[in-house]
Formats: structure tokens, C-alpha cells, sequence
């Protein structure tokens, strides 16, 4: 029985988020505060048990245990700078909750700089020129293709052309120094608009089907597990 | 002559008795393998890499046995222990270990009439290296790059003029504003729904700064929604220095800034809660977003409000391009607050970025006839 009611409140959890497509009503309201009541909660409870205690208290016991002088100072440095972040509660000193802040916001800002450097642009550019040793423009498979016309070997021929043209296009399209009426920016913006296009649209159609199937699954939930439940239970 | 007989039927008996003994001999196995620990190179002395090539052929020997130990306060602690089946194949196995100068020790073993027999250890201890040379070509870059990011900086704040062209999304957020102020409706402000790590979200912030600015000089009510603590923080630090920037410090409220939820869907539903019952006049979805980035928009386009999008998630482009009024794409987004903000810090570093992508674009330019002609310099030691 037990079972019954909680897929029960699933179901009309659910039903009542499904309410707010026709309008605002307190039924909605009433799932919307739960969901971001049990959302605050968890991350709370998430919070503690698996940064709090794993990576503070635990680490601090155990290096003021150990004796270990040079950890037990880091690791009260680092508390005091996470401590800091609560005198924002004060109106008095939450000019102090500012260094928490900064040091977060600069290690990441640094910390970004190599990884992005390395795998979103030279690793990218890359493998823009050459695809595991083979290069993107393929003078043999051009050549094949006037050889041997057919729709694989236009594929093949036209393949790496199209993704070097698309890149340098689109890198062009998003330099802010130049005036539209610049000739190279002039026209290179209708392609690299159409080659976003047709990247966004196939984005597209991909995220709407993983949403459908996010509402397939919910119905799944409703019709195939709670509905059979009831008649079981209930019938 | 039937004795001669009987003694060479004895006697090859007693050969065939030699023979299979012989066999027995031959069917011995004697397990040979190559067992080789190597250190990873180029990382912080945790990595190690074991490579095990089994010499014995299948039909004679069909599976290996490896144990991995690492050696901690003089005690072994076994750290894998795996099965090899002998398909005449090398097998290589990247492993890492917690700790820098671990002494790893590994040994392979073989089966016999069910008991478990070691034939060959390797040891080996992790170490670290300083530089990762294998990535020199980024580390040239980067310093390239913030060597020119200095001397635009220098050259804006020495106030030469920088120019920047007119990107559409980012020229309407004055008439939003202006709009809800006419309509006596607040703004909506959501910075994404990232971490501070995210790059889009510091470039939202930075945003979120030139908006708090014209909000506060048009005394329209705003409200920033946040869905993670830290950013919260950062947010409200943002629209309070923004405020005093304009002269109306008076205008700031601490809990128009606020922490809607902490889940992405539960944020959602927060988000879409807020627009519904307050009725925004312009809502602002600008930093990273995922899934719920559509239910934003939609909802905003529901209640009548100007939405200006912005983020670099490609996913999540797409919905807002369907259902916002303006969309930033990609790297629009970053260069938005130096436009709006005409700051000679983000001027200076937006021109830095656009140098370096054309010099980088002439090196892909050049890379790719360099490969047409074979010559693989530039992918090998630059772009790899």
C-alpha cells in the first residue's frame, strides 16, 4: 500500500507541474515551493555529507591526528576563507565575504585559461587540418570522386572541404574589431550564418526528441507502473 | 627365435614407457611473458602505464594472472588484480595511483593443478615532472595571448579609440528596459545556470553590471535570479556596485537578488513561477544553460516580455533563437560586456581575442597547405 500512495503523489506531482501548460494555479504553486523546498534540502544534505565531512572535517581531524603541522594549517586557512563567505549574513563586516569571492572567481578564471587553450582551440584547429594523420582536404578523394562519380565518393570528397570551410567561416563571423562592410567579413556572414543554421537546426531536432522522450517517460510512468498498480491494488 | 621376439616386444614396451615420459617432459610449461611498468610522462607522478606481452603460445598456456601493488608504510596493498587471457596479444594498461613517488610493484602469475604460481615482478616508482612539454605549444600560446591581451589594455586606457562592431542583440537592451520601465514592470535578470567556474557565467556578471546600471538610472524594480550560492554572492556584489555606480545605491534591496533553487528543474519551476505572478516587462536569460533554458523562454514569451538570450552552449542556442526576441550566439556573449561597458580592461582584452584568432586562423590557413604538400610541422608541434 505503501507503494500506492507514494507512485500516487508521483502522479499528481506530476499531473500538477503538467497544470501550469493551461495556467498559474495553486496546485502548481504548491509543486513548484515543494520541489524547490526538497531542492534547497538535498543540496544541503549533499552539501554536508559529501563536501563538509569528506573534504573539511575529515582531512582536519585527520591531519591535526597525524600531527601533520604544514596540512593542519592549509586545511584552517581554508576554512577561515570559506568562513569568511558567511559574514555576508553581517552588515558590518561583509566587505570580508569579498575574498572568498575573488579567490574562487581568479583560480577559475585561471585555472580555465590552459585547458580551454589546448582542447577547445589548438586540439579543435587541428583536427580541423588533418583527421587521425589524414588531411581534411583530400586531393585522392577529390580526384576519386571525378574518377568514380557516386554518392559515397561525393561524401568522401566533399567531407573534410565542408568542415575546414565551415570552421574558418564561422571564426570569421565572430570577429567584433572589423566593420560589417569589410569585404572578408562581408562575404564569409552568409555562409558561416547558413552553416550555424543548419548546426542549430540539427541541434534542434536532437534536444526536441530527448524532451519528447523526457514526456514519453512520464507517461510511461503514469499509464505502465502507477496505473497497473491501481487496478492491482485497488481492483 | 620366439625369444628374440618376446624381447623386442619387452623391450619396445618399455620404449614406449620412455616415450610418453618424454611427452610428459615436453608438455611442461615454463610461463614466459614480458612485463614492463612504465612512468606516464609529462604528469604530476601519479601515472604509470603496465604493458604485458604474453610470449607462451594460447594452446600452451591460456590464461595470466596480474597483481598490482603499491608499496605504502613498507605494506603492499594490492591495487588490481586482473585476468589476461593469452590471445598472443600485448596488452597496456594506463594506471594512476593517489600519491607522487609511489613504489608500484607488479607481478604475473600462472595456473597450475589449480594453485596459483608467480613467474615474473617488475617494480617501479611514479615520479613527477615539473613541465609537461607536451603541452609547450599551449603554454607558448597563452602567454602569446595574455602578452597581447597587456598591450591593448594599454592602448585603451591610453585612450586610443578601439572599435568594436555593432552587434543587433545587445543595442536593444536599453529599449527593454526602457519598455518595461514605460509598462511600470520589473526586469528579470537570470545569469544562467552555472557555476562561477563557467565562463559564460563571469561574462554574464559582466553583463549583469551594465544592466544594474541603466535598471538603477531608470529606477526600474529588477530582480536577479540565481540557482547556485556562490554566484549568489558574486551576483549581488555586481548589482550593489552597479547601483552605486549610478548614483541610486537608495534603489538596492539585497533580496532582489536571491536564490530561487538550488536544483536545475526545481529552478525552473521557480524561475517560471516568478515570471508568471510578476510579469516582467524584459527578462534577460544570458550565461550557460541547459534543458531548462526553453521553459524560460517560453514562459517569458508567455507573459509578454522582451527576451534577450545569450549563451554559449551550442545545445541550448537553437530554442532561444526560436523563442527569444534577441539572441546573443556563442562569443557574442563575451564580447557583450565590453561593448556595453566600454571598459579599456574588457575593450582592450576583446581586441587581444580577435588578433589572436586571426593569427591563429592564418595558421590553420597555412597548416592546411602545409599538409596538402605533406609537410606536418604545424599540426605536429603547434596545433596538436
Amino acid at each position: 500500500m505503501g507503494l500506492l500512495a507514494w507512485t500516487t503523489i508521483g502522479v499528481i506531482l506530476t499531473l500538477a507541474i503538467f497544470s501550469f501548460l493551461i495556467k498559474d494555479n495553486p496546485l502548481y504553486k504548491f509543486a513548484e515551493h515543494l520541489f524547490v523546498g526538497v531542492s534547497v534540502g538535498y543540496l544541503l544534505v549533499v552539501t554536508y555529507t559529501q563536501l563538509f565531512i569528506p573534504r573539511v572535517y575529515q582531512p582536519t581531524k585527520n591531519a591535526f591526528n597525524s600531527g601533520d603541522i604544514f596540512m593542519s594549517i592549509w586545511m584552517i586557512v581554508g576554512i577561515i576563507i570559506g568562513i569568511m563567505f558567511l559574514t555576508r549574513l553581517t552588515e558590518k563586516h561583509n566587505w570580508l565575504s569579498r575574498y572568498p569571492i575573488s579567490i574562487t572567481v581568479g583560480f577559475y578564471s585561471g585555472f580555465a585559461i590552459m585547458p580551454s587553450l589546448y582542447t577547445r582551440v589548438l586540439r579543435q584547429l587541428g583536427a580541423t587540418v588533418s583527421e587521425d594523420g589524414v588531411s581534411m582536404i583530400n586531393l585522392q578523394k577529390i580526384g576519386l570522386f571525378f574518377k568514380n562519380p557516386s554518392w559515397s565518393t561525393l561524401y568522401e570528397a566533399t567531407y573534410g572541404p565542408l568542415i575546414v570551410i565551415g570552421v574558418l567561416t564561422v571564426l570569421i563571423y565572430f570577429f567584433f574589431s572589423f566593420k560589417n562592410t569589410n569585404p572578408v567579413i562581408k562575404y564569409t556572414r552568409k555562409p558561416a550564418m547558413v552553416y550555424m543554421m543548419v548546426g542549430f537546426g540539427a541541434a534542434f531536432g536532437y534536444t526536441f526528441m530527448a524532451r519528447i522522450s523526457l514526456y514519453v517517460d512520464r507517461m510511461n510512468f503514469i499509464i505502465n507502473e502507477w496505473w497497473p498498480l491501481v487496478r492491482v491494488k485497488l481492483f | 627365435m620366439r625369444k628374440y621376439i618376446i624381447l623386442f616386444l619387452i623391450s619396445l614396451l618399455v620404449f614406449s614407457a620412455f616415450a610418453q615420459d618424454t611427452n610428459k617432459l615436453d608438455k611442461e610449461i615454463t610461463p614466459k611473458a614480458e612485463l614492463v611498468l612504465q612512468d606516464r610522462a609529462n604528469d604530476g607522478g601519479t601515472g604509470f602505464t603496465l604493458t604485458f606481452k604474453p610470449l607462451n603460445k594460447p594452446e600452451e598456456l591460456k590464461t595470466y594472472f596480474l597483481r598490482i601493488y603499491k608499496e605504502v608504510n613498507q605494506e603492499e596493498i594490492l591495487i588490481r588484480e586482473m585476468k589476461v587471457d593469452n590471445r598472443g596479444q600485448t596488452v597496456k594498461m594506463p594506471m594512476s595511483v593517489q600519491k607522487a613517488d609511489t613504489n608500484i610493484i607488479a607481478r604475473a602469475y600462472y595456473q597450475k593443478d589449480g594453485e596459483v604460481i608467480e613467474f615474473k615482478e617488475q617494480s617501479l616508482i611514479t615520479k613527477g615532472e615539473w613541465v609537461d612539454t607536451a603541452r609547450l605549444s599551449a603554454f607558448i600560446a597563452a602567454i602569446l595571448f595574455i602578452s597581447m591581451i597587456f598591450i591593448y589594455v594599454k592602448k585603451a586606457r591610453s585612450g586610443e579609440e578601439l572599435f568594436v562592431r555593432r552587434i543587433p542583440g545587445l543595442g536593444e537592451i536599453n529599449d527593454a528596459i526602457g519598455r518595461a520601465t514605460e509598462m511600470g514592470k520589473p526586469v528579470f535578470y537570470i545569469p544562467g545556470t552555472s557555476t562561477i567556474r563557467d565562463v559564460a557565467t563571469l561574462a554574464s556578471l559582466n553583463i549583469l553590471r551594465s544592466v544594474g546600471k541603466k535598471v538603477a538610472e531608470y529606477t526600474t524594480p529588477m530582480k536577479v535570479l540565481i540557482q547556485r550560492p556562490l554566484v549568489l554572492g558574486v551576483a549581488q556584489e555586481v548589482v550593489q556596485e552597479a547601483y552605486m555606480s549610478a548614483g541610486r545605491p537608495d534603489l538596492y534591496n539585497e533580496d532582489d537578488v536571491y536564490l530561487a533553487a538550488a536544483g536545475q528543474f526545481a529552478f525552473a519551476s521557480a524561475a517560471q513561477g516568478a515570471m508568471v505572478r510578476e510579469k516582467p516587462g524584459a527578462v534577460f536569460l544570458l550565461g550557460m544553460f541547459w534543458a531548462e533554458s526553453l521553459l524560460l523562454a517560453e514562459t517569458a514569451n508567455s507573459v509578454g516580455a522582451i527576451q534577450i538570450a545569450g549563451t554559449d552552449a551550442t545545445s541550448q542556442i537553437p530554442f532561444f533563437i526560436a523563442a527569444c526576441d534577441y539572441t546573443l550566439i556563442g562569443e557574442e556573449l563575451y564580447a557583450a560586456s565590453a561593448y556595453l561597458s566600454r571598459e579599456p580592461k574588457l575593450l582592450g582584452t576583446l581586441k587581444a581575442q580577435d588578433y589572436f584568432k586571426g593569427l591563429l586562423l592564418i595558421i590553420t590557413i597555412l597548416a592546411l597547405f602545409l599538409d596538402l604538400v605533406g609537410v606536418e610541422i604545424i599540426v605536429k608541434y603547434i596545433l596538436s
